[in-house]
């Protein structure tokens, strides 16, 4: 059975394949690095709420990513020797590594649903959050304050939830201003345009738009990076767990 | 002179406001509502008392607080604008006399007016009028008679927007998306593949051997 035309056919397919999965491996690596570095510092919206798994299942996609690397390194050396111990070996370990890398997408993908399948959550988080004391408070604010000015929006939905709801910003505050001056429009020295007609509404002096698209936009971002590539690798990564199966069968 | 009266039933809408309590920080449950009714006499000039809105140029015209309202317009000009209001809840009444005169539209401190520079010549145009230290909650009936026409009389109850207590959000799972539940099927039913697939390998190596 070893040695015919069919079987040398089906160890280089799987050494092609291993190369291909060391690479998609690989690149899974880098981009969960790129999620868990998160370069629009949007971490504690997720991490104070606890819904934070996209950022866990980055944390999980890098290691399996490299593990995923090693692992075809080691099933092309296998293969090639034509082992039955060492494809074996191949065989349950990356059985596991597929195992958590399932879970990685998994979880990442469930979270952002949580976070972002409707405004609620952020919204309650910032009315709760935004001007509160303590370690959340000041996260959320921070984190609230840059997101108003980059992206030029105010409020959640708009400014209008600063108006609807109760919040801590305006216990600490007071009615005088609706909504934090972050909403208002500044000139290039950081000066805020006019102070009054902010404080009024008037619509050309502030931001009217919401963040939670941009906040959506992100997080979606991530998960997609994470869920559905980690997905495409798993899906190739499964026929060539298949062949190689085939292959010990045929050692 | 034409008259005519047109009246919206403010009752059913008293009912169904559970929460009497005009502190501002209360975190009781609240209901929201928002009701307009218009009760006006018409006369030779007329104009309506109404609150600003998003086309007029500003994001809400209703604060916890304060409201703005609406200029007379300027046909109704050098004369005085005296507001009164009254908070049906509690039947106060307030009464702020001679607080501007309507046109030629000059600039006042509480009169709310926009400046546009288009670089060429400048323009300034007057949005509305607040009216500060209302309460949260309540209901309000504004009556504008400008001093010489003793007919000219507008008036509007309105409900505020109460505030809600953020607390009453529901901020638990929305809905599963459909990636979600792709990924998760796919994968579930290929890591369940797999696993027997390399047992049945596993049992087939051994027996053969």
């Amino acid at each position: 059975m070893a040695d015919g035309k069919g079987f040398t056919c089906l160890m280089v397919i799987l050494i092609l394949g291993n190369i291909f999965g060391a690479a998609a491996g690989l690149a899974l690596c880098a981009l969960a690095i790129w999620v868990a570095v998160d370069q629009f510092k949007l971490y504690p919206i997720s991490g104070v709420s606890g819904k934070d798994d996209i950022f866990a299942g980055a944390w999980i996609a890098i290691f399996t990513g490299f593990a995923f690397f090693c692992m075809c390194v080691f099933g092309i050396l296998a293969a090639a020797k034509k082992s039955r111990a060492l494809m074996l070996t191949y065989l349950i370990l990356m059985l596991i590594i597929y195992i958590f890398e399932c879970a990685s997408c998994i979880t990442a993908v469930t979270h952002r649903d949580y976070l972002v399948g409707n405004s609620n959550l952020v919204k309650k988080q910032m009315l709760k959050y935004y001007a509160a004391d303590g370690d959340s408070g000041s996260r959320i604010t921070l984190t609230w304050n840059k997101v108003m000015k980059e992206v030029e929006c105010c409020g959640t939905d708009g400014p209008v939830d600063w108006i609807e709801y109760n919040s801590t910003f305006r216990e600490k505050f007071g009615t005088d201003y609706p909504w934090p001056t972050h909403c208002c429009k500044r000139k290039n020295n950081y000066e805020v345009v006019n102070v009054e007609a902010c404080k009024n509404g008037q619509n050309t002096t502030m931001f009217t738009k919401g963040c939670f698209n941009h906040i959506v936009s992100v997080f979606s971002r991530y998960t997609w990076a994470i869920s559905w590539y980690g997905f495409a690798v798993l899906m190739f990564m499964f026929w060539l767990l298949i062949l190689a199966m085939v292959y010990y069968l045929m050692l | 002179m034409s008259r005519s009266i047109l009246v919206i039933p403010a009752l059913p809408f008293h009912i169904m406001l559970r929460s009497h309590e005009s502190h501002l920080f209360s975190t009781a449950m609240r209901t929201m509502f928002i009701f307009f009714g218009m009760l006006f006499t018409l006369s030779n000039a007329e104009f309506q008392v109404s609150l600003l809105k998003e086309s007029d140029g500003v994001v809400t015209g209703r604060f916890a607080d304060s409201l703005l309202l609406s200029l007379p317009p300027c046909a109704l000009a050098t004369q005085s604008v005296t507001l009164e209001y009254n908070n049906t809840d509690t039947n106060e009444s307030k009464t702020l006399v001679n607080i501007f005169k309507v046109l030629p539209c000059r600039f006042r401190r509480d009169i709310i007016s926009t400046i546009e520079n288009n670089g060429q010549f400048t323009t300034s145009r007057n949005l509305g009028y607040q009216v500060t230290n209302l309460t949260t909650g309540s209901t309000y009936r504004f009556l504008t008679p400008v001093a010489s026409k003793q007919n000219l009389k507008h008036s509007f109850c309105m409900l505020f927007i109460s505030v809600k207590d953020p607390n009453q959000i529901d901020s638990g799972l929305p809905a599963r998306s459909g990636a979600m539940v792709v990924i998760t099927v796919i994968l579930s039913v290929s890591m369940f593949i797999l696993l027997v697939a390399l047992i049945v390998t596993v049992a087939h190596s051994l027996g053969g051997d």
